[in-house]
Order: C-alpha cells, then sequence, then structure tokens
C-alpha cells in the first residue's frame, strides 16, 4: 500500500513541479533527466534483468533522433509517424547486431556496441548530405498530433514524464511475467534456462532491441523538442554515462534507472559550476569523467544493489525483487493438472537410441562408441566408476555438449545436432549433477520457469500485464509439481536458499515441469542422507508410473540395482555390460572395473 | 604514385598498426585467459606508457632508460589494478567486472587528463634517418622499430611461456584455475602476473607508436578495442594466431582507409570488427553450441 501511495505522491510532484521552477533553475533540467531515464530504463531491463551490457545506447538514442529529423525535415512526413519510425528503425537495427552477437557467449555485446556507437558516430559526422555533418540539422518541426503542435518547455516535460512512467509500468509488467522470469533464469544460468526449452539468444536479442526502442523514442521526442539535432550528445561517451546511471540506481531496479539519472544529471550540473572554479576553465567538462569513473567504481565494488534500494528502505517499500504472492493451493492435491504425455505406442518402444556416440576433449576421448536403447516406460541406469563419462554422455543427450561422431535418436527423430532448447521441446528435461537452481528466484518461480513451453505471454502481452491470469493458473500447477516432490512449504523461499538435498528434488520439479517424456538425472542421490534417498526411491518410481522415462546416472550401485529395470556400466568413455540389474551383477567385466582385475581374474 | 605503388604503401602502414594492436590484444588475451576479464581499460596502459615515457625524456633521462622505465611503470600499473580493483571482486560475475574496467577505464583516463592535460605530445623516433625502401612501399626507421621490437617481445614471451615454471603456471591457470590451485600454484598472483604482463605490452606498444602519431590523453580507448577485434578474430585464445590476426586486421583497416577516406577509418575499423562478430556467431551455429566444454565439464 505504501507503494501506492509514494508513487501517487511521485505524480502529484511531477506535476505540480512546473509551477515551482522559477528563476536559474530551468525547467529543462526536469526534461532531460526524463529523456535520459527513458533510455536508462531501458538498459536496466537489458542489463539487469537479461544480465548483458550494452554501450551502444547513445547510438539508438542518435538514430531515432536523426530518423525521426530526417523524415520529417528532408521528406515532410508528420512528427508522429517520424517518432513512429525512429522507435521501429532503432529497435531494427539493435536486433540485426545483438541477434548474431547472442549466439556468442560471454560479454561481447559490450565490445560489440562500444564498436557499433563510433561507426555510428562517424557515419553520422560524414555523410553530410543526409545529416548535415558536424554541425547538423535544423529547423525540425515540433511535434504535433493533427492540428494540434505540441510546443513549449512545459508540454515536453509533460509528454516525456508520461512516458517515463509509462515505460516504467510496461517494463514493470514485463519483468513480472513469463518472459521475465525466462530472462532471469538466462541470467542466471544459461545451460539450465536452455535445458528447460528457453532459447536464451531468442530472448536476449528482443530485450535488446526494446531497450533500444525506448533509446530511440527519447532520441526521436528531443530533436522535436529542441527543433535542431547535431552529433555530439550521441557519441560513446554518453553511452558509459548512461551505464553510470543505471549502476548508480541500481542496476536490477526500473525506479533506480530514474533515481540514477535524477542524481547524475544534477551532480554533472553541479560539477559545470564549480569544476572551472577549482580546476581552472580549460576542458573542465572533461574532468567529469574522473568523478563518474570513480563514482561508477565505487558504486559497483562497495553497493552492487545500488542506491535505490537503500532509498526504497528509507521510504519502507517493501516490494523486493522477489515480489509475493498470495496463498498458493496446488491444482490437484495428488496429481498435476495434465498427466504427462504418454507416447500412444506399446511398453516396448524405444525411446532413445543411441549409436556408437563419440566425444573427444583435446586428446581424450571421453566417450567412445557408446551405443543404447532406453525403452519407453524404464528406469534406465548408467553406472561407472568417477570420469567413466556418464556427465558426458548426458550432455551429449541433451544437447549441452556436441558430440564428435555417431547419432542420437528420440522417438525417431534424429536430434544429434539440435540445439538444447529444442532437445527440451522435444520433450527431454534433465536435472545436473551441481544443482543449477535459479538462486534469486523463488522455488515456486523456478518450477513456473519448467513451465514456460506450455505458457504462451509473449512480450508484448507481458509489457501490457495480460498474462497475469495465466500464471495463476501456471503457479498452481507448479505448486502441484512442488508437492510432489514435498517443496511446497517452501514455495517462496529463495531457491538459492535451499540445503542442497533440496535444491536437487527442487530441479527435479523443474524438470517434470516441462512434462518430458524422458528425464534425464545426473546423481539423483549423491549428497542425500539415507531417508532422502528412500523418497528418492519411491519418487523416481512415481515418476516413471506417471508415464516418464527416466534415465540416471549414479555411483550408488545397491540403489541402482534395486530401482532400474537396465543398467549399462562404462569405464573410462567405454561400454563394458549392458542388462538387467542381475546380468550386470554377473558380468566379469563389471567386476573387475569395481573391483579391480585381480579379482576378476 | 601508381595504385600498386598505393596500395603497398597502405599494406605496409597497416602492417605497422597491426603491431601495435597486436601487443594490446596479446595483453587482453593473458588477462582473460587468466582472470575471464575483458579488459575495457587496456588502451589505456599505452597511453600512460607513451606519456610517461615523453615526460621522462623532457625530464632530461636518456631515451633508451625512458623507453624501458615507461613500459615497466605500465607494467606495475596493471599488477596494481589488479590488486586494488578486480582482485576484491573477484567472486563476482563476469558482468560486474567487466563493469569494473569500464570503471577503470574512467578514472584511468581521467587521471591521465590530470597530469597531462589535453595536449597532444611527441616522441622523437628512437633513430633518425630517411626512410628505407621495401619493395614499393617506404618505411620510416620507426615502423622497423616496431616491428623489431615487437618481434623480439614476441620471442621473449614464447620463451617465457614455454620454458619458466612460472610461464607455464600462467597457462595452466588458464586451462583450469581449480586443478592449477590444487597442484599449489598461487591463482591469484597469477592473475597480477597477467595484469603487468599486460601492462607492460600495452606500455610498449604506446612507446612504440608515439614517434608515428602523437600521444594524448585519450589514446587509449580507441587502440584497445582495435586490440580487441584481433584477439576476437581467434576467439581470445591462441596467442601467435592473434598476432596475425591483428596484422591482417591493420592492413584491412588501412587498405580501407586509403581506398575509401580517412574519415572513416575507425568506422572501418568497427565494421570490421561487427562483420567478424557475426562470422564468429555463424561458426558458433555451425559448430554446435554456445556451451564452451568448461562450463558444461563443472
Amino acid at each position: 500500500m505504501t507503494q501506492r501511495l509514494w508513487l501517487l505522491g511521485f505524480i502529484v510532484v511531477l506535476i505540480i513541479t512546473p509551477a515551482l521552477v522559477t528563476g536559474r533553475v530551468s525547467l529543462g533540467i526536469f526534461i532531460f533527466i526524463g529523456l535520459f531515464s527513458l533510455i536508462a530504463i531501458g538498459l536496466t531491463l537489458l542489463a539487469g534483468h537479461a544480465g548483458q551490457v550494452s554501450l551502444g545506447q547513445a547510438a539508438f538514442y542518435g538514430i531515432g533522433a536523426y530518423i525521426s529529423a530526417i523524415t520529417t525535415l528532408r521528406l515532410g512526413l508528420p512528427p508522429v509517424l517520424g517518432v513512429m519510425l525512429a522507435v521501429t528503425g532503432a529497435a531494427l537495427t539493435a536486433y540485426v547486431i545483438g541477434a548474431p552477437i547472442f549466439l556468442l557467449r560471454g560479454h561481447f555485446l559490450v565490445l560489440g556496441t562500444l564498436g557499433f556507437n563510433i561507426v555510428v558516430d562517424v557515419v553520422i559526422r560524414n555523410v553530410q548530405g543526409l545529416t548535415g555533418g558536424p554541425t547538423g540539422l535544423t529547423g525540425i518541426p515540433p511535434l504535433s498530433v493533427g492540428r494540434a503542435i505540441i510546443a513549449g518547455d512545459r508540454a515536453y516535460y509533460y509528454l516525456i514524464w508520461a512516458l517515463v512512467l509509462l515505460t516504467l509500468w510496461l517494463g514493470r509488467n514485463l519483468i513480472d511475467s513469463r518472459i521475465g522470469r525466462a530472462l532471469a533464469a538466462i541470467r542466471s544460468s544459461e545451460v539450465a534456462a536452455a535445458t528447460l526449452g528457453i532459447n536464451p539468444a531468442f530472448y536476449k536479442a528482443r530485450i535488446f532491441a526494446l531497450s533500444a526502442a525506448f533509446a530511440g523514442l527519447a532520441g526521436a521526442i528531443y530533436v522535436h523538442y529542441l527543433g535542431f539535432v547535431s552529433p555530439s550528445p550521441f557519441a560513446f561517451n554518453f553511452s558509459i554515462d548512461l551505464l553510470v546511471m543505471s549502476a548508480l540506481g541500481g542496476i536490477a531496479y526500473l525506479p533506480g534507472a530514474v533515481l540514477g539519472t535524477a542524481v547524475l544529471t544534477v551532480l554533472r550540473e553541479v560539477l559545470r559550476t564549480i569544476m572551472p572554479h577549482l580546476l581552472g576553465t580549460g576542458a573542465s567538462a572533461e574532468y567529469e569523467i574522473i568523478v563518474f569513473g570513480l563514482l561508477l567504481a565505487v558504486v559497483v565494488v562497495v553497493a552492487p544493489a545500488g542506491i535505490w534500494r537503500a532509498f526504497a528502505a528509507f521510504l519502507r517499500i517493501d516490494r523486493g525483487p522477489l515480489g509475493s504472492r498470495g496463498t498458493l493451493k496446488p491444482t490437484n492435491s495428488s496429481s498435476p493438472s495434465s498427466p504427462p504425455r504418454r507416447e500412444g505406442k506399446g511398453p516396448s518402444t524405444v525411446l532413445l537410441k543411441a549409436d556408437e556416440l563419440q566425444k573427444r576433449f583435446g586428446g581424450l576421448l571421453a566417450v567412445r562408441g557408446l551405443s543404447f536403447e532406453v525403452k519407453q516406460g524404464d528406469i534406465y541406469a548408467m553406472i561407472g566408476p568417477n570420469g567413466a563419462g556418464k556427465t558426458t554422455a548426458f550432455n551429449l543427450i541433451s544437447g549441452v555438449l556436441r558430440p564428435t561422431s555417431g547419432a542420437i535418436v528420440l522417438k525417431g527423430h534424429t536430434i544429434t545436432h539440435l540445439q538444447p532448447y529444442a532437445i527440451a521441446a522435444l520433450g527431454v528435461a534433465r536435472t545436473f549433477q551441481t544443482p543449477r537452481v535459479f538462486g534469486e528466484l523463488t522455488v515456486l518461480h523456478n518450477v513456473m520457469i519448467g513451465l514456460h513451453r506450455s505458457l504462451r505471454t509473449g512480450f508484448l502481452g507481458g509489457m501490457l500485464g495480460l498474462g497475469r491470469r495465466e500464471d495463476v493458473h501456471a503457479a498452481a500447477e507448479a505448486a502441484s509439481y512442488l508437492e510432489r516432490v514435498g517443496l511446497l512449504d517452501r514455495a517462496m523461499d529463495r531457491a538459492g536458499a535451499l540445503p542442497f538435498g533440496a535444491q536437487r528434488l527442487l530441479e527435479v520439479s523443474r524438470a517434470l515441469a516441462t512434462r518430458p517424456a524422458l528425464l534425464l538425472l545426473d546423481e539423483p542421490a549423491s549428497g542425500l542422507s539415507t531417508t532422502e534417498r528412500g523418497e528418492l526411491v519411491r519418487l523416481i518410481r512415481e515418476i516413471r508410473d506417471g508415464g516418464v522415462t527416466v534415465l540416471l546416472v549414479e555411483h550408488d550401485v545397491s540403489l541402482v540395482m534395486g530401482l532400474a529395470d537396465r543398467v549399462l556400466v562404462l569405464n573410462y568413455g567405454e561400454q563394458i555390460a549392458e542388462g538387467t540389474p542381475a546380468q550386470v551383477r554377473a558380468d566379469p567385466r563389471v567386476i573387475g572395473a569395481y573391483l579391480g582385475d585381480e579379482v576378476a581374474s | 604514385m601508381s595504385l600498386s605503388q598505393q596500395i603497398a604503401q597502405f599494406l605496409a602502414s597497416g602492417m605497422i598498426n597491426g603491431t601495435i594492436y597486436a601487443l594490446l590484444a596479446l595483453g587482453l588475451v593473458a588477462i582473460h585467459s587468466v582472470t575471464r576479464v575483458v579488459n575495457v581499460a587496456q588502451g589505456e596502459f599505452a597511453a600512460f606508457g607513451a606519456l610517461l615515457a615523453v615526460s621522462l625524456v623532457a625530464a632530461g633521462l636518456p631515451v633508451p632508460a625512458s623507453l624501458l622505465g615507461a613500459v615497466a611503470a605500465a607494467g606495475l600499473l596493471g599488477g596494481v589494478i589488479h590488486r586494488v580493483a578486480i582482485r576484491p571482486a573477484r567472486d563476482a560475475t563476469p558482468l560486474v567486472l567487466l563493469i569494473i574496467t569500464i570503471a577503470v577505464h574512467l578514472a584511468l583516463k581521467g587521471l591521465l587528463l590530470l597530469l597531462w592535460g589535453t595536449n597532444p605530445y611527441l616522441l622523437q623516433p628512437f633513430t633518425a634517418g630517411p626512410p628505407i625502401r621495401v619493395l614499393s612501399a617506404a618505411l620510416t626507421r620507426q615502423s622497423l622499430w616496431v616491428i623489431g621490437v615487437t618481434a623480439v617481445a614476441l620471442i621473449i614471451l614464447y620463451l617465457f611461456f614455454t620454458q619458466t615454471i612460472r610461464g607455464k603456471s600462467l597457462r595452466a591457470c588458464a586451462v583450469n584455475p581449480t586443478a592449477a590451485r590444487l597442484v599449489g600454484i598461487r591463482v591469484d598472483w597469477m592473475g597480477t602476473l597477467a595484469w603487468t604482463i599486460a601492462g607492460g605490452l600495452g606500455g610498449l606498444a604506446g612507446v612504440l607508436i608515439t614517434p608515428l602519431t602523437l600521444a594524448t590523453y585519450d589514446m587509449g580507448l580507441i587502440l584497445g578495442l582495435k586490440g580487441f577485434v584481433g584477439a576476437v578474430v581467434v576467439g581470445m585464445a591462441s596467442y601467435p594466431w592473434t598476432v596475425v590476426a591483428c596484422i591482417l586486421f591493420g592492413m584491412v583497416e588501412a587498405l580501407g582507409t586509403g581506398l575509401i577516406s580517412s574519415n572513416y577509418r575507425d568506422a572501418i575499423a568497427f565494421g570490421v570488427l561487427i562483420v567478424v562478430l557475426l562470422w564468429r556467431a555463424m561458426a558458433t551455429l555451425r559448430l554446435g553450441w554456445i556451451v564452451s566444454e568448461e562450463v558444461a565439464q563443472e
């Protein structure tokens, strides 16, 4: 409730500010805080929520500015159309650059966008026929809707701040939606997100385009407000300023973007007033970078959450990044609403087939000549000593690694060359040896991310808050999966705070939420107590009885022998035995591998 | 001058620039492989080395001592930055580390501005004399110094990485920090060593290039970014191929600049960066996913 009150108070202050501003302080600074906030909000969405930093936001700001300036000035288009073209142009440019860069893991976007910003700057300065070169363009018409012309500081002030509130609202809705959860998952662990059917590059490219659209919008409004445009505001220095604004406010908090922008913009004005007195008039504007650089370093090292958190605590705005929901009721107390997929074929159908799989790491053959078949409805176990290649085999099946040679066939489709998210979409889910839960999110949201592919809300729907009803159902369904593994009472806890064993169970329930045909469990029993192991065995049987085929890698031989229908034994990347538990137990090579060759011979 | 002569001239000057980029790129690769940080502040080492060398010469020190002193100081600066700014945040995400290097870039640039102001500085060529003809291109004597000194630096680096225990330890840290720690290598100090080497290489680049262009407080970012272009062509991995890639990149940049317009020099250079990123992305699609093997092996 307090949050609403503060928001209301903030809006009231915004409305009356123009009446209060007189004398030396002009309304212009508030207009620029609003404009820069638009860009910083986009950057916060990108960096704070998708974990990707762009140092090219000034370029998208500039692209928006010049598109709107040129189309209205030279083509005579109405300004509103110019603004729309500017937003679209900036977003498309970002998408075209971002989509390939995001295929590369790691932080290539930063340097790619920095380079892009320099290219744009050089081009704007040199294509004089179009952009007017260093002197720029003048006589750009003000915004108008029909005959109504938007002119004057006050009009732009209200327009810009209305847009700031709108983007804050859109951004907040997006973060709380299915898309926001997918982005949070990607930020936390791309591999885990991909194995749940989320394509990281797809979402990152779109959020990057969205952040560029906000920047383009700011640029377009800027040129119609000032009536002229020149290249200097769009150089990469401003991209760095924008990053400082976002980081200062708190890179994970959207209102922080506005706060950081306000603080930095005011600070810059103050510096411009006092610096010449301290250091002489020469290049005093340049000295800002010292202050900004130190400020950025201090914020990142000392208070990575930025100043918004302290500010929000002071105002008693209690909505943490985790959010909260009402009481939770599972859809059905004993089983999930819709049963996991069952293939319509008989129980003896082959679900998964590996054919002569081989994986080489440099000089090491981690897996060699691995061939096996998993039948529909079986519990199939892979065992073997450390370094036998079990986890590598799992990574090959789930698409996290690509085999050097050989083929993997799922339900008759060759999946050898598919990406992990595509394999997940075909019904393969997995857990990890070291649990990869999305630690910053709630337990419930972890499972809701598992439901990602069965929910429909997209970017637009998410921004407009249209996914709420779907999310209520999703939460209830997620709760039923949590109930199956006995974690329902911890649904609202932070997943990273769970003990190790519970994190394993959370991963299982998250994987089940994808409604897999095949569930891969990577050492599910390691680190569990004896009682927990008993429960795990019961759980795995239950999962199988629900129609899911289970493939597990395990160290605990006794657990496997009591549970599995068939067992495959690996040693040094090679398959040394395969059969029912009884057959395998009697195999001399298996005894040799586990107890040493002397015993075997 | 005929077109073929012009092209030869462009290629020659591109090769010299590429050699400078290579020195910066090698530093980037060293830092990235050991500490997993993409160092945005790499070019500042070059600016610092160049400006310091100018000041030392102006203060009356003999030229060789000034140059060596500047390179050593740049190396020291690299080590200090690792201890002060990077190591305290070593458990942070790569994203935070990256933002820290952006902050270091800004702070260093500001420091250089405070100390040296906005004026450009000139350093005399290491040896005086008219340009030398090689095939149909004219090379200044300083260009030969750039190539010669870089070649010596590369040989020293090669011997260091292959023949000394410390160099091998550094490579071990790059391959697998956990295993390196288990066999008793102090990974922490290896990070400092990598930053020191990167600082020294950056300083060397700055000292070598100053007689050819002018040294300014803000010369660093563009130089460092161009080094990054070369390094990213070969995936921030191999030292020798990084050098080859940088020299080729320098030639492409010089050819493009010469044939189109010098106004577009940086646009051409970073256009190449974007093309290279696209090309690598396509290669990723073709060869397999995204997950590096070290991640999958965790």
